[in-house]
């Protein structure tokens, strides 16, 4: 598939590459040992991302690695260089039309999100012209978004880096792998990956989406006001502010405040494309069970759309069946969702499955469904695929499939049973006690951190079990697990930088 | 062809609102004014805890100063006096010398003259030195160093830093160093 705008998507990574080479080579030329002490570290963190994006963020569909490569060496290319460049003219207008001490203090908080994530959003946009086929989902968009945006942190970081080595003292490799871990660390999850994958997933929703055309447009327009809105607090004074503020606070650590002003536009987009995940995943399940019904039955969906849910449902059958019946089962699932990505993904440019056609990929996976099923059948595991899959319901509505099947076009779906939701509030008050444990613990770590971590860890293994998990229970591991998060920052800030 | 057009006319009009996003600001930026006054206040705030008091009828030069982020460029009597504010850490005042005079002559084309001591009225050590380059351009540099912040002072053009006016040099030796907040 090489459709015209491959080739325009093309040509300026090809051009822009040789400049950003050109300044990393300049950049390296000056500081070649902190040049080599980062791009380990660069490398490994961008094949980090990478991996949590193939393999826990992506449950279901199998992303071909040409546009995986594309994605990200747009952020590299692109990206970087018209974010560079139209960020600081932007910047020198903000001097001129205001003051250069309200572009020193706002400056990167309103023009890098304005200017680097229209580039990387402008990526996605390319990309979807480029190979439409290939975004079955809006959360297609969020997987290719969050390529762009890895590509981009990891050139940004290193030029970060390599500056910093020349700041001070010439080729200062322990100043750049500082910077470059700081900035590994700070701010963590809510980083170009996050940004862009809100981006591209709302640009995926407005795209994809059929009917309802208010929707979505008010679902782009959020979801792009969140990608900048993140970015603006990662990079506003105020972040810094409430890390000074909280700094006087006892026992509090000096990134306490700012991680608190980064996360808080960052939970409701988390939560938002946590949804759209799961969503999306069974949509593309369904899609699947409409072409074979009894390949991928609709009580699989469920299991199959998470990988926790595999993993937990996995759990089960081995406490109950031993771990033969839990490889079978792991093998049965593995084939069920290749048989899905299978479906979902264009087979020569053309779709996969059609009436009266099964693409070889689809044909084989679909065998591979069925000799597992085989293998599972005995005279002690007749119903196992069924009776895990039960036992990850929680409520009596079914998922059904998709009304339309069709590859490239995707309705709002069926009602899909995600594990996680709950039933009628009950013994809400451990959940609000984890809860104040771990707002207490913000201010009182490392004690009441280590201490809001346990309880919930004690909390989370005794109603670990699906369907338990209530949204304040949810909430409560949430928060301990950023106290940890914010131990871990304050600590290692310590470390590096010590006063 | 009728969708290959639509798509190829779709990319390439993305490609334009890149091609915008930085052709408009770098025409919107030529229409501002380069110079403007200076912050309220007796001092100006450089950066990194370090600050000046500013010689009386400097202007501001817009594009290269952020006051408080690190660099303030003064425009004052035909001279221009940029002072460029860093976290030093660790780092010892001769390393960070030797290391700023480099960085003059590797990108700015200045070869720096031999050092010699100076001081400012806080009693901060650190050196300057006259510096030239292949086109007639001299000047005179000034480097300070305390509570883990250096400064390094280029004023330019001057024969030699004996001949910097008394109202400029008062202003580089009217540098403090404060402890800096969070960073």
């Amino acid at each position: 598939m090489r459709t015209p705008a491959f080739w325009v998507l093309l040509a300026p990574v090809a051009l822009t590459a040789l400049v950003v080479a050109l300044f990393a080579g300049y950049l390296t030329f000056l500081a070649p040992r902190s040049a080599a002490a980062i791009v380990l570290p660069l490398v490994a963190y961008a094949a980090a991302w990478l991996l949590l994006l193939r393999w826990w963020a992506d449950p279901v569909e199998r992303r071909p690695a040409w546009l995986v490569a594309m994605a990200v060496a747009w952020g590299a290319t692109v990206a970087v260089a018209v974010g560079a460049g139209s960020g600081y003219l932007l910047d020198d207008v903000l001097a001129r039309s205001i003051t250069p001490t309200f572009a020193a203090q706002w400056g990167a908080a309103l023009v890098a999100p304005t200017a680097e994530e229209a580039a990387k959003a402008a990526g996605v946009v390319l990309l979807l012209l480029a190979a439409r086929p290939y975004f079955t989902t809006a959360w297609s968009g969020a997987i290719y978004g969050a390529a762009v945006g890895v590509g981009f942190t990891a050139v940004e970081d290193a030029g970060y880096a390599l500056i910093a080595a020349d700041e001070v003292l010439p080729d200062d490799a322990g100043a750049a792998l500082r910077l470059a871990a700081l900035r590994f660390l700070v701010p963590g999850f809510t980083g170009h990956p996050l940004f862009t994958a809100a981006a591209g997933a709302g640009i995926a929703y407005a795209w994809l989406r059929a009917g309802r055309p208010r929707r979505r447009w008010a679902v782009l327009a959020a979801a792009v006001a969140g990608s900048w809105l993140m970015h603006f607090a990662v990079n506003s004074p105020l972040a810094v502010m409430a890390g000074e503020a909280l700094t006087g606070l006892t026992g509090s650590g000096v990134f306490t405040g700012y991680l608190l002003v980064v996360a808080l536009p960052a939970v409701p987009v988390l939560w938002w494309l946590a949804a759209l995940r799961r969503h999306d995943a069974g949509v593309v399940l369904a899609r699947a069970g409409a072409v074979d019904p009894a390949a991928i039955r609709p009580q699989d969906i469920a299991v199959l759309a998470d990988v926790r849910s595999r993993r937990r449902a996995e759990r089960d059958v081995r406490r109950e069946r031993g771990a033969l019946a839990a490889r079978a089962a792991r093998r049965l699932w593995r084939a069920q969702v290749r048989l899905a990505a299978a479906v979902s993904r264009p087979f020569r440019g053309y779709a996969a499955a059609g009436p009266g056609w099964l693409a070889p990929p689809v044909r084989r996976w679909r065998l591979e469904v069925y000799a597992a099923r085989q293998a599972l059948a005995g005279p002690e595991q007749p119903r196992l695929g069924a009776d895990i899959a039960r036992q990850a319901l929680a409520g009596p509505e079914q998922p059904r499939p998709g009304a339309d099947a069709a590859p490239g076009s995707v309705t709002d779906g069926p009602g899909i049973i995600a594990p996680g939701r709950v039933a009628a509030a009950r013994r809400a008050w451990p959940a609000a006690l984890l809860l104040l444990l771990a707002i207490v613990g913000l201010a009182y770590w490392p004690v009441g951190v280590v201490a809001a971590l346990a309880a919930t860890g004690v909390a989370w293994w005794h109603w670990r079990r699906p369907g338990r998990m209530r949204r304040g229970l949810a909430a409560a591991v949430l928060a301990g697990w950023f106290c940890g998060y914010l131990w871990l920052v304050n600590s290692a800030v310590a470390l590096l930088y010590p006063r | 062809m009728d969708s290959g057009f639509r798509n190829a006319a779709a990319a390439v009009a993305v490609l334009a609102a890149l091609v915008a996003l930085v052709v408009v600001p770098a025409v919107v930026g030529q229409w501002l004014p380069e110079e403007g006054p200076l912050p309220g206040g007796p001092r100006l705030d450089i950066g990194y805890g370090a600050s000046l008091h500013p010689p009386p009828g400097a202007r501001l030069a817009l594009v290269p100063s952020r006051p408080g982020a690190g660099e303030v460029e003064l425009r004052v009597g035909g001279l221009t006096a940029r002072f460029t504010a860093v976290q030093t850490g660790d780092a010892s005042l001769a390393g960070f010398t030797a290391h700023a005079r480099h960085k003059l002559s590797r990108d700015e084309g200045l070869r720096a003259g031999a050092p010699e001591p100076a001081s400012t009225d806080a009693g901060v050590r650190g050196e300057r030195g006259t510096v030239d380059d292949d086109g007639g351009l001299t000047g005179c540099y000034a480097i300070f160093m305390a509570e883990d912040a250096g400064v390094v002072a280029l004023i330019t053009p001057v024969a030699s830093c004996e001949v910097v006016p008394p109202p400029v040099w008062s202003a580089v030796r009217s540098l403090t160093f404060e402890p800096a907040g969070v960073g």
